[in-house]
């Protein structure tokens, strides 16, 4: 045991003191057009050396802590809080008039205000505060989308459930809507034309409104609303959960294990898919990512054409290597445990995943533009010259530790759920090698994208 | 201690932590992320977009020259000093950029008369401006900088303009002698300013060898000089320096008001593609051993040009050496051409 925690410690320092010397690794981040255009330098042997981190960390703690009791302790503290009916009432009313008067001023300010992508309030609203902003909150803090989603408020107000939502449907419908609007977020100029950004908005509306009443409220916005399930998801991730009559504070990630976020194989394709979606937009916004595209568009294929296979090839291979992952595991574990079981238990450690990558690609994003999107918003139809922060360059250093700190608290998660799974210890060790496996091929490939300088998208 | 003073004090507390939020980190204008092209050439290239401008209108001065106040976005540019750009960066507290021409009317050459600009709030001078004189793809030859205003509202712009600072000939010979002023009044609305277009340069064509076409017709002239078919005298043939080109003239005697008799030799400068006359440089020519300095002329009929009266008839090739670049601030798409610039050897007449 002792000599285990040696390892683990000396791998796990190795991997911090590497980390602390890099120097330069300046922010990147480009959401298709907006914010500063960071020069990135991280060196190559820095991905080796992480995979390695990545693998000594999981090596620590599954060697570590194999004692069920000691990691209930860890994973099972929670402190409730009440909070009383009328302050809940006020609350949600609150919420659902900022909802509401977000999406009027996202719609109005896109189609009225200036349209310049970086001075509109609509643009910032969406990318800034949505994309980049709520997400955060949502992962960091504590889901905040059931308070503000404007769209449900609205569609409660109409009658619905004309037709049952079909079972087998699962959450693909989520799965499609957000392939399209990742695509269109790279097909479209929607950063630069707030116009065409606030029309795109009506059309979700309208898309979204139809859905609910066709289908009725709750279930589509559990199932087929794509926003409702993405920041349900990264919510997952965070120490605040809501309970029946209040929150709770549990550690990070610890909702993960419970078993109860994923239910079906179509909840862990839109897990897949967030993480596949950040790798994808990511990669395209860097010159090797761009010259494979530009090559396929000089053969005379339309570039929409290229991005939705490219997105679907991405989603498909990310997909496809969990999955196998999950076969792969049941073999090596010997159980009798079925391979779609497995698929969905071992999921929630993609959230955490997906929380780090997401801040690597949107922390500096958000940091940076938050000056802009105060000053806009006091002022939306002339403010002509708001400031936004410059990345310090330190502020790299705190994108690659988002990576690292999602990939260690995913094999930590993992390793719990082994535990919880599977009966015998060695069971449970050997049935997480093929998830921390395609877990490091993650990790490498993403720091690999953070660390190259972006470029325009064509 | 009472409980409004540890409210005032909670207060203080939360303002000092907001403000060492913005003071922790730098901050930059917006704008300072416009796009920029990647690999531009060392050459005029076609930038990433254009904007669109307003007016506050046009003014006659007393001595007939005509000039117009422009508006834009804020954007960053460079200034030159000796051969080398510097990058001016959109500073936070910027409203605009603004744009002064003057011209002839009934030539449309634009006139190199350095002006000074005057905000005045009621009369009273609250601001003034520093006017750069700048090559730019769409406005042309202009003065220009980026201007900060105390907030939106009715102004007064009082522009002086210095009396011109280039050797006059032909039916400009005496004219804008004197110092002349005009005042325009604004009213400045940011909203103003955002209703402005900016055209975005497809991605594939920006970098590209080639120049966005002036505005011409409309407003100010962009200070173009003749083509070569149209210039008077015979032809020397011409020559690029750093993208510049050089065309070069002899007439048989120099323009009326022009010191001198004899052969006249006539240099035009100017870019590429539009025919923007490459002002504030200073070029000399060689041949025969013997080495003269042109002098920077107006003409109407040659236009803007750098031109010597001969002592002795030329016959051979004269040598056009650059003694230093055109010293024009420059907008994107110029800011990488005219700066190493080789002499051009023209031909014998």
């Amino acid at each position: 045991m002792n000599r285990h925690v040696r390892r683990g410690v000396l791998s796990g320092a190795l991997a911090i003191a590497l980390l602390a010397s890099i120097d330069v690794v300046a922010a990147s981040n480009v959401s298709a057009g907006l914010g500063s255009r960071g020069e990135v330098s991280v060196p190559t042997w820095l991905y080796a050396i992480t995979g390695g981190g990545v693998i000594g960390a999981s090596g620590l703690m599954s060697m570590l802590v194999t004692d069920r009791e000691l990691l209930d302790a860890l994973h099972g503290k929670r402190a409730g809080f009440g909070i009383p009916t009328a302050a809940r009432r006020i609350g949600t009313l609150l919420g659902g008039a900022i909802g509401i008067l977000g999406l009027v001023t996202i719609v109005a300010v896109g189609l009225f205000g200036p349209q310049i992508g970086q001075v509109n309030l609509g643009v910032l609203l969406v990318f800034v505060g949505g994309r980049a902003g709520l997400t955060i909150v949502a992962y960091v803090f504590g889901n905040p989308w059931p308070m503000l989603d404007p769209w449900r408020r609205i569609a409660s107000l109409l009658p619905s459930g004309f037709r049952e939502y079909p079972d087998r449907a699962g959450t693909w419908p989520a799965v499609g809507a957000l392939l399209v609007l990742i695509w269109l977020e790279v097909v479209l100029p929607v950063t630069s034309d707030p116009a065409l950004l606030a029309t795109l908005v009506l059309g979700y509306t309208a898309f979204t409104l139809l859905g609910a009443i066709t289908f009725g409220e709750d279930v589509w916005f559990r199932r087929a609303d794509p926003l409702s399930v993405w920041y349900r998801y990264y919510g997952a991730v965070a120490p605040l959960q809501r309970t029946d009559d209040g929150v709770e504070l549990r550690p990070f990630g610890a909702r993960l294990r419970d078993g109860e976020v994923f239910d079906d194989r179509s909840g862990v394709a839109f897990a897949v898919l967030l993480v596949a979606e950040l790798t994808f937009s990511g990669a395209i916004a860097t010159r090797p990512g761009t010259r494979v595209v530009s090559s396929i568009t000089d053969l005379g294929v339309p570039s929409p054409i290229v991005y939705a296979v490219l997105l679907l090839t991405t989603f498909g291979l990310f997909f496809w290597a969990y999955l196998l992952a999950a076969q792969r595991s049941r073999l090596r574990a010997q159980t009798f445990l079925s391979t779609r079981y497995l698929g969905y238990r071992f999921a929630g450690p993609l959230l955490a995943i997906a929380a780090g990558y997401h801040f690597a690609h949107y922390g500096g994003f958000l940091l940076s533009l938050w000056p802009t999107l105060t000053t806009v918003a006091q002022a939306p139809f002339s403010t002509l010259n708001p400031s936004q922060i410059v990345l310090p360059s330190w502020f790299g250093h705190v994108e690659a530790a988002a990576i690292l700190l999602g990939h260690v608290l995913a094999v930590w998660l993992a390793h719990g759920t082994a535990i919880d799974t599977f009966p015998g210890r060695v069971q449970a060790i050997r049935s997480q090698y093929s998830f921390i496996l395609v877990m490091v091929c993650f990790t490498i490939a993403s720091l690999w994208i953070i660390s190259l300088p972006t470029v325009s998208p064509i | 201690m009472n409980r409004r003073s540890v409210l005032r004090g909670a207060g203080v507390g939360v303002g000092a932590v907001l403000a060492g939020c913005t003071d922790f980190f730098e901050t930059e204008s917006v704008w300072s992320g416009a796009p920029l092209v990647e690999d531009r050439p060392e050459a005029v290239y076609l930038p990433a977009s254009s904007e669109q401008m307003g007016t506050y209108g046009m003014q006659d001065l007393a001595d007939e020259a005509r000039c117009s106040l422009h508006y834009t976005y804020p954007h960053r540019f460079w200034t030159v000093t000796g051969s080398a750009p510097s990058r001016v960066e959109v500073s936070e507290d910027d409203s605009m950029h603004l744009m002064v021409s003057a011209w002839d009317p009934e030539t449309g050459v634009v006139l190199p008369r350095q002006p000074t600009g005057t905000l005045l709030e009621d009369g009273e001078p609250v601001e003034s401006y520093q006017l750069w004189s700048m090559l730019a793809q769409r406005m042309g030859f202009h003065f220009g900088n980026n201007v900060a205003l105390p907030g939106e509202g009715s102004y007064e712009v009082r522009i002086s303009f210095d009396p011109i600072a280039v050797r006059t000939a032909g039916t400009f010979v005496g004219r804008f002698q004197e110092p002349e002023s005009t005042t325009f009044s604004i009213d400045f609305q940011s909203s103003d300013v955002l209703d402005l277009n900016i055209d975005e340069i497809a991605e594939n064509r920006r970098g590209n060898r080639e120049a966005i076409e002036p505005m011409d017709g409309m407003g100010p002239p962009p200070g173009r000089v003749p083509i070569t078919e149209d210039l008077p005298g015979t032809s020397l043939g011409s020559g690029t320096s750093s993208d510049a080109v050089l065309v070069g003239r002899l007439l048989d005697s120099p323009p009326a008001g022009v010191e001198g008799e004899g052969q006249y030799l006539a240099v035009s400068m100017r870019t590429p593609y539009n025919r923007i006359a490459l002002a504030s440089s200073s070029l000399s020519a060689s041949f025969d051993g013997d080495t003269v300095e042109l002098v920077e002329t107006i003409d109407d009929q040659l236009g803007h040009h750098y031109g010597v009266a001969l002592e002795d008839a030329l016959d051979s090739a004269p040598t056009i050496e650059i003694g230093s670049p055109p010293q024009l601030s420059r907008h994107d798409g110029y800011e990488t051409a005219f700066f190493e610039m080789p002499s051009v050897e023209l031909q014998a007449p």
